[in-house]
């Protein structure tokens, strides 16, 4: 959105012809100075001392002297500096690259008006920014007078001007707006009831402490904040975002639940700006850096940067530092440089997502921060603002605008292990969850293997006594065709399956859609799955082997162009993917047998009987469950049949080998078979032993390197101990290594046995190494910060900062009056707008900063004021005519409600909101069905839920004050929404107990207006409901419109009907989204 | 109890009678006296049209390779300007560089070196005026058209196109756009219509976004109303669907209009309730008439290839094209057309400009001629004034080696119907088309020969508390106006 601001109007002149006769300073001549002198020589720059923005200054001159010499052109040395003298290539005002020479005809004028004798009047002289009222920090003010000192600042003003205040507005107007206003949702009947009764002197101070305290007021102030700084979900193509971050919902529940908890504003900017160089190791707080990461752009730095830049003067100071980028501030006194110098508090941050705990994968949950990571990255000034073209002899040190005023000190940060402490514990947790996990799966494992070997003996026992295998034992251990669901078999893990027609179908694309086998399969193995791609994005549809927890081998075919068979195997939430792939068409709806077979690390793999995939797996098999899986695919699957893979079936070892599939060829298990098989498993069973070692190790190792960080983290540090304890984690990480260095031995191929042997004697030998290097549980990351944010926050966050105070009290009041105090809400600058009652913005703004910078104080100040009591009434002759657009505050302003405060107050009203507080982003697209309030569905420019953006939602990309239209959009929005009607459904239902009409209209005016009817609206609402009654009691000769979306359905009882009917023209009426 | 007892019972009051006089001017209580439209407010003059298309185009169309042949670019192309005769009209002309304040800040340098004309024109009709060949079937109507080739503005970049509907540069800030002028200026001539429509992407937020069409200080109900080409789906919530009849929503907005008036007379002079209740019947109304007139599909096969529906090129702004007609057809009053919305605009041809242009041209040609075949055999031409316009020029020197630059010196614009003359071309160029130099008109002249076709007097459009300079106003182009 371009700013609404107005810079003072430029008067747009056709150039014509000029009557040279008669130059006049106003008209002719000062334009001319305030185009192409002033930026220099004016109120904001006087180089050499020099003004010329003021009639009787030019004729003044400078210390050297008059630049005008009255009727004597050739000797003013304004007109020699202006034109080009003999053998120059330009004159020497204005100098190069500010601007364009004077032109002959501007010349002559000049001449002329000084050879007429440089006539020009006394004007009032263009106020300088060090006399700026902004400029100057807040004083104390006395409060001229008793009471509410807001009542107090105004009155002054409103007896000055004759003007009176309405009267309060009534109990119930005055409990609707505050309740909306505080917290978003209207009031209940009961809470109305409970007030109107109250006749204490504080119950409306009662119910105003009650609203702060609630958490609904940290969403709805929330939201207003959100405005201001910008909050944006990502956005881009499609998953991949290109604007914003990943999980930036995380900073909106801490600016939620740092309003709840009254933060102070000042350590809120802290946060934002710095959290990570202040509380590096607190997520909560990092989650606030969100504020920058929001900024972030895949595309261009400098984009993201300026952002950054332009967006935290404008949100924290109310300064527009954007056209500072390419040329001194036209306005402010901002130079060129001061852009750049600001910009280089930025200068070293990237953004990151660090992980959450539970969650290896930072694309589905983490924490969008920020972090310095280039802290010597160089800020250079852009000539013109084009990054293309650095100037390379300017390099830009941070610091602000002088004006500005305040100290700054820039010093940097050097983290140290104790700056981590409590993350080295959550990290410490994982680890030893981790290892003892790990160690009962190899304990399983063991016991598994153990078994196998004593049936595979058995087996062996049999055959040789000419007892041939029975039957059973090479029928499959596991066969479906899906007939019928069958939970002995197996188990969902995820997505939406269903047993139909003697399939298994997955009906959903959707990431990963798994079904499980119970009970796990054994290690050599083959098997056939029957299935067809029906449908979905990316078409995958595959099977895992060895699934164990979060790892797993797995085979897939995308029925996509780029078919083919695609083995992988994903380690601690890492997919490492087959090389070497031929294609494989495939296509939707084909009917596709998949058979493979595995043994140790060979895997081969046929579709439709021929051999697709010969595959040697790059790490240790793993005992496990088989699950089968349809990845952003529909399938339906007929059959799946698997068994132990005979050792006397041979696989293809290298590509080119052709290998039919052992599904199609009978299975005869001989002695031989039975050895091998024995042979085998008792290897595994070894192995498995080995891993078991190796996970007792780690274990041990863990618990060695937990003492040892501790030890570093503890305070004081005890060195000897510390070194102590790092040379014994040191040694059972060498430990480690040896047991990994024997498992490989075991492993190995025959070509390697010898260079593992050699390795595993290494590793031994140096167990005994005394070192103290190890590695800790935690990796500290960055190890340091420049400071450079930290000072910037700190410097914003001052009570000395003229600026920050009375920018926040200004969004404060704009947002509790509908009409701020200074009407230029993002320009405090010399081109803004001045204050409409500056002693009371002063005070607020030196109040707010006494007050511990609590906003809970000055919503407290605002809202119990007599001013914010007013009613709304528009009647009074006399202001009418004289204030009409009440600058004196003598009555309230009505308003329409925020978008979010239209759809929550719909919920809130049917006793349907769902007050689930924060948590990741809710689909725009579920707006009208999901209950939860409005700040929680995604919103970036790309996305924005349609209800909300009928009624003037923010402009993501920047919104310090929101519009207010009346469109007819909204009207259909209101009255044709599923959710209007719904709600209008539900809450007859809830008030329709009332059998009376009388008393359900004025329970309807309670619950949607907060108010009672007036004996003409109750009149006329129950002539409504006789006479819908009478229309709906013969339904078959009414016209119903097309059909629509899914609603909740009307009543069949006509009355019942008629009142839902009533209830919607409630939901509709002017007042239902008034704030009055 | 009837509504017109109701509410003659609900005037005995002063609040009540004050109120009733207020909304009797406004339209609101119109309906209530009158089932016969109207005009709410007595034009200043007769008028000579009643609606306008106003046909937009986003990034800066060519005049160079459109309306404004300049033979001398081709004879001096490769040349700079420094080495062509023109040097002195273009640098040292009191326009250059005086009257254009850039986005920037630093104005854009001068390209220097003169591109050739990259399509041929030719003089087409009785007036044998020259158009490009990029606008074949366009040129047929050439007899229709009074071309403007003398337009400035101010900005030199994009947010030009919000400047072409208010009046001002984006510096400025926001300020009610031609459309909802004349949406204040008349009354309605339409129940079920929004009397301000808007179709196409509207404007990036760079370049004034929704402000384009908006209304800014006259107040959110006289700005322009987007509506998608498409019946199923033509705005929003546009349908309750069959769980609501028909018979008991008329009762209920019945009712609404009742109860909003009662608290009218608590809340007297609240401008805001007043614009509700309007939005309410016009979104009443709405919800049956756009789908209708979104719908396409009715009219002949014969007048469907007219607009070029029946080829993939020319479809999507062919049906733009004849929903513009179509909503011409039912009254409504400002029919603004955006193409190529979105960014700095799709016409933005800083390099390519030979396949961006020809490519465009393809798209709207056949459509833009349709419309004007359709309007005349309708006889609807007389009364309706179709604008052809775009924000500024493009440089008749090269950028990028095939591109131009945007130029807001000197650049083309065309209206037809509604009362002007056709086959005339008003102003010109300099040689190269660098200035405009003859019968010079800025943005607001267009509005103001709108407005006075339209019957409406610039000068008289005022709001107190907001003065309007004298910029703003513009001229009316009398001798276009036949």
């Amino acid at each position: 959105m371009i700013r609404r601001s107005i810079i003072a109007t430029i008067l747009i002149v056709a150039a014509g012809s000029v009557d040279a006769a008669e130059p006049d300073y106003t008209r002719d001549i000062a334009p001319l100075f305030r185009a192409k002198c002033v930026s220099c020589h004016g109120a904001v720059r006087q180089k050499s001392g020099l003004r010329l923005d003021a009639g009787q200054l030019v004729l003044q001159g400078n210390k050297a002297g008059s630049v005008i010499v009255p009727e004597k052109a050739d000797e003013s040395l304004l007109i020699q500096v202006i034109t080009l003298a003999p053998g120059e290539t330009r004159p020497q005002m204005p100098p190069k690259g500010e601007g364009e020479p004077f032109n002959a005809q501007e010349i002559a004028l000049i001449r002329e008006w000084v050879k007429r004798g440089a006539k020009a009047p006394l004007e009032p002289v263009p106020e300088g920014p060090n006399s700026h009222w902004a400029y100057q920090t807040p004083k104390k003010l006395t409060v001229p007078g008793t009471g509410n000192p807001i009542d107090a600042f105004l009155a002054v003003e409103r007896t000055k001007q004759n003007v009176t205040t309405n009267p309060q507005a009534d109990k119930s107007t005055l409990l609707r707006r505050v309740y909306l206003d505080l917290v978003g949702v209207p009031p209940t009947p009961d809470e109305l009831a409970t007030f109107l009764k109250d006749d204490s002197v504080d119950s409306y101070e009662k119910i105003v402490d009650r609203l702060l305290a609630s958490p609904m007021y940290g969403e709805r102030w929330g939201r207003h904040w959100m405005d201001v700084w910008r909050y944006s979900d990502p956005f881009g193509n499609g998953e991949e975002f290109r604007y914003s971050q990943r999980h930036i919902w995380r900073w909106r529940d801490w600016i939620v639940e740092s309003l709840n908890s009254d933060k102070g504003y000042d350590r809120m900017i802290v946060e934002m700006l710095a959290g990570d160089e202040v509380a590096p190791d607190d997520r909560n707080t990092l989650r606030a850096t969100g504020y920058l990461a929001r900024n972030w752009y895949k595309f261009n730095r400098t984009a993201w940067i300026q952002d950054t830049v332009e967006y935290t003067a404008a949100g924290f100071l109310g300064t527009t530092l954007r056209c500072a980028r390419c040329h001194d501030h036209k306005y402010d006194p901002i130079s060129q440089a001061d852009y750049y110098r600001f910009r280089a508090f930025f200068e070293p941050h990237d953004v990151r997502i660090d992980l959450v705990p539970g969650q290896p994968d930072p694309n589905k949950d983490g924490i969008a921060r920020v972090f310095d990571k280039t802290p010597d990255a160089p800020t250079y000034l852009y000539v013109r603002g084009d990054e293309r073209n650095p100037d390379k002899s300017r390099m830009m040190t941070p610091e602000v605008p002088g004006a500005f005023g305040g100290e700054l000190t820039v010093s940097a940060i050097k983290f140290t292990a104790k700056d981590f402490a409590s993350s080295f514990q959550a990290a410490a947790a994982d680890a030893r969850r981790l290892a003892k996990a790990d160690l009962a799966t190899a304990e399983a494992a063991v016991l598994r293997a153990n078994e196998t070997v004593i049936v595979s003996k058995k087996r062996l026992a049999e055959i040789t006594a000419g007892i041939h295998p029975k039957e059973s034992e090479l029928r499959p251990f596991l066969r479906d065709t899906f007939t019928k669901r069958d939970d002995g078999l197996w188990k969902v893990q995820s997505g939406l399956w269903v047993w139909e027609n003697g399939k298994l179908v997955c009906k959903d694309a959707s990431t990963f859609a798994t079904v499980s086998a119970k009970k796990d399969h054994p290690a050599a193995l083959m098997g056939r799955i029957k299935y067809k791609t029906t449908g979905g994005g990316t078409k995958s549809i595959g099977f895992s082997y060895d699934v164990s927890g979060n790892n797993f081998q797995a085979v897939y075919i995308n029925a996509n162009p780029d078919s083919a068979v695609r083995p992988f195997h994903r380690t601690n939430g890492v997919d490492v993917y087959a090389k070497d792939i031929v294609p494989y068409p495939v296509k939707v709806n084909d009917e596709v047998t998949l058979d493979f077979a595995i043994r140790g690390s060979l895997l081969n793999t046929w579709v439709n009987g021929k051999l697709a995939n010969i595959y040697t797996l790059p790490i240790a098999r793993n005992a496990g469950t088989f699950t089968i899986w349809a990845h952003d695919a529909t399938a339906e699957f007929s059959e799946i049949t698997m068994m132990e893979l005979p050792e006397s079936v041979p696989l293809a070892g290298k590509s080119g080998e052709v290998r039919a599939s052992p599904l199609d060829s009978p299975v005869v298990l001989t002695r031989a078979d039975a050895e091998k098989i024995l042979a085998q498993n008792e290897h595994a069973a070894e192995h498995a032993n080995a891993r078991l070692q190796t996970a007792r190790g780690i274990v041990v190792s863990v618990e060695a390197r937990f003492n040892a960080d501790s030890a570093q983290f503890s305070q004081p540090l005890n060195d000897a101990k510390a070194k102590e304890l790092a040379i014994v984690a040191s040694r059972t990480e060498r430990q480690v290594l040896v047991l990994q260095a024997a498992e490989r031995v075991l492993t190995a191929e025959a070509v390697k046995l010898t260079a593992t042997k050699t390795a595993y004697a290494d590793a031994l030998a140096k167990v005994a190494n005394d070192t103290p290097t190890y590695t800790s549980l935690i990796k500290i990351d960055p190890v340091s910060s420049t400071g450079r944010r930290l000072a910037l926050a700190n410097w914003i966050a001052n009570p000395q900062n003229p600026l920050t105070a009375r920018v926040a009290v200004n969004h404060l009041w704009l947002r509790h009056f509908g009409t701020p105090l200074v009407p230029s809400v993002a320009n405090f600058g010399l081109s803004g707008k001045k204050p409409t009652h500056p002693a009371l913005l002063d005070w607020l703004a030196w109040e707010f900063t006494q007050s511990k910078w609590s906003m809970k104080h000055l919503h407290r100040l605002i809202v119990t004021s007599h001013t914010y009591r007013l009613s709304s009434r528009n009647t009074d002759g006399v202001n009418k005519t004289f204030d009409p657009d009440n600058r004196f505050y003598w009555r309230g302003n009505a308003r329409r409600m925020d978008a979010e405060v239209v759809r929550d107050s719909l919920l809130s009203i049917a006793g349907q909101l769902d007050t689930t507080r924060g948590g990741p982003i809710l689909d725009d697209k579920l707006g009208l069905t999901s209950k939860r309030r409005s700040l929680y569905f995604r919103f970036n420019a790309e996305y924005k839920m349609t209800f909300l953006d009928q009624f003037d939602v923010a402009s993501p990309t920047e919104c310090y004050e929101r519009r207010d239209s009346v469109i007819p959009q909204q009207a259909m929005a209101l009255h044709n929404s599923t959710l209007s009607l719904n709600v209008s459904r539900e809450l007859a239902r809830q008030v329709g107990k009332l059998h009376d009409s009388t008393a359900f209209v004025s329970a309807a005016f309670y619950r949607v207006l907060g108010r009672a009817p007036t004996d003409e609206e109750r009149m006329r609402c129950e002539q409504f409901l006789k006479e819908q009654a009478i229309l709906f009691a013969k339904p078959e000769k009414l016209t119903p419109f097309p059909p629509g979306e899914s609603v909740t359905p009307p009543s069949s009882d006509p009355m019942t009907r008629a009142r839902e009917d009533l209830i919607h023209v409630l939901l509709n009426h002017n007042d239902f989204v008034t704030i009055r | 109890m009837h509504r017109r007892t109701f509410l003659a019972d609900v005037g005995l009051g002063f609040t009540g009678l004050a109120l009733s006089a207020l909304l009797h001017r406004d339209g609101i209580a119109r309906e209530a006296d009158s089932k016969t439209p109207s005009l709410n407010s007595k034009p200043h003059f007769a008028p000579k049209a009643k609606r306008v298309i106003w046909l937009f185009f986003m990034g800066g169309v060519s005049h160079l390779e459109s309306f404004d042949p300049k033979p001398a670019l081709d004879k001096y192309a490769g040349k700079t300007i420094d080495e062509s005769p023109f040097k002195k009209a273009v640098v040292e002309s009191p326009y250059y560089r005086k009257n254009v304040m850039d986005f920037a800040g630093t104005p854009r340098a001068l390209l220097n070196k003169l591109y050739p004309t990259q399509i041929g024109f030719k003089k087409h009709g009785k007036s044998g005026i020259a158009i490009s060949d990029w606008w074949p079937n366009l040129a047929g109507h050439v007899d229709d058209l009074a071309i403007v080739r003398s337009m400035w503005t101010t900005d030199n970049d994009h947010a030009a196109q919000l400047q072409f509907h208010t009046g001002r540069h984006v510096f400025e800030g926001f300020h009610p756009t031609i459309g909802s002028w004349i949406h204040y200026g008349l009354g309605a001539t339409t129940d079920n219509l929004p009397q301000f429509v808007v179709l196409g992407t509207p404007p990036g937020d760079c370049c004034g976004g929704v402000g384009a069409h908006g209304a800014s200080y006259l107040g959110p109900e006289h700005a322009g109303v987007r509506l998608t080409v498409d019946p199923a789906n033509p705005l929003p919530f546009s349908t309750p669907g069959n769980t609501v009849t028909k018979e008991g929503r008329e009762k209920q907005l019945d009712l609404l209009r009742d109860l909003n008036t009662l608290v009218g007379v608590q809340y007297p002079d609240d401008p805001v309730l007043r614009a509700r209740v309007k939005s309410y019947e016009l979104a009443a109304k709405m919800q049956l008439a756009v789908p209708e007139v979104m719908d396409t599909s009715k009219e002949t096969a014969e007048t469907q290839k007219l607009y070029g529906l029946d080829n993939p090129t020319t479809a999507s702004y062919g049906r733009t094209c004849l929903v513009a007609r179509r909503m011409a057809e039912r009254g409504v009053q400002f029919i603004q057309v955006y193409d190529g919305g979105g960014g700095g605009g799709g016409w933005d041809a800083h390099g390519k400009l030979k396949d961006n242009h020809s490519k465009n041209c393809a798209r709207v040609d056949r459509p833009i001629a349709g419309l004007l075949t359709d309007l005349k055999r309708s006889g609807m031409l007389q009364d309706t004034l179709v604008v052809w316009a775009t924000e500024f020029g493009r440089t008749p020197g090269a950028e990028n080696a095939d591109g131009r630059d945007h130029h807001p010196y000197g650049f083309s614009v065309w209206m037809a119907g509604g009362g002007l003359k056709g086959g005339v071309v008003h102003g010109a160029t300099d040689e190269i088309g660098f200035h405009a130099v003859e019968d010079r008109h800025y943005v607001t002249d267009i509005h103001a020969t709108v407005l006075k076709q339209l019957g409406l007097d610039s000068h008289k459009l005022e709001v107190p508390g907001h003065k309007r300079l004298e910029v703003d106003f513009g001229k009316p182009i009398d001798p276009i106006i036949a």
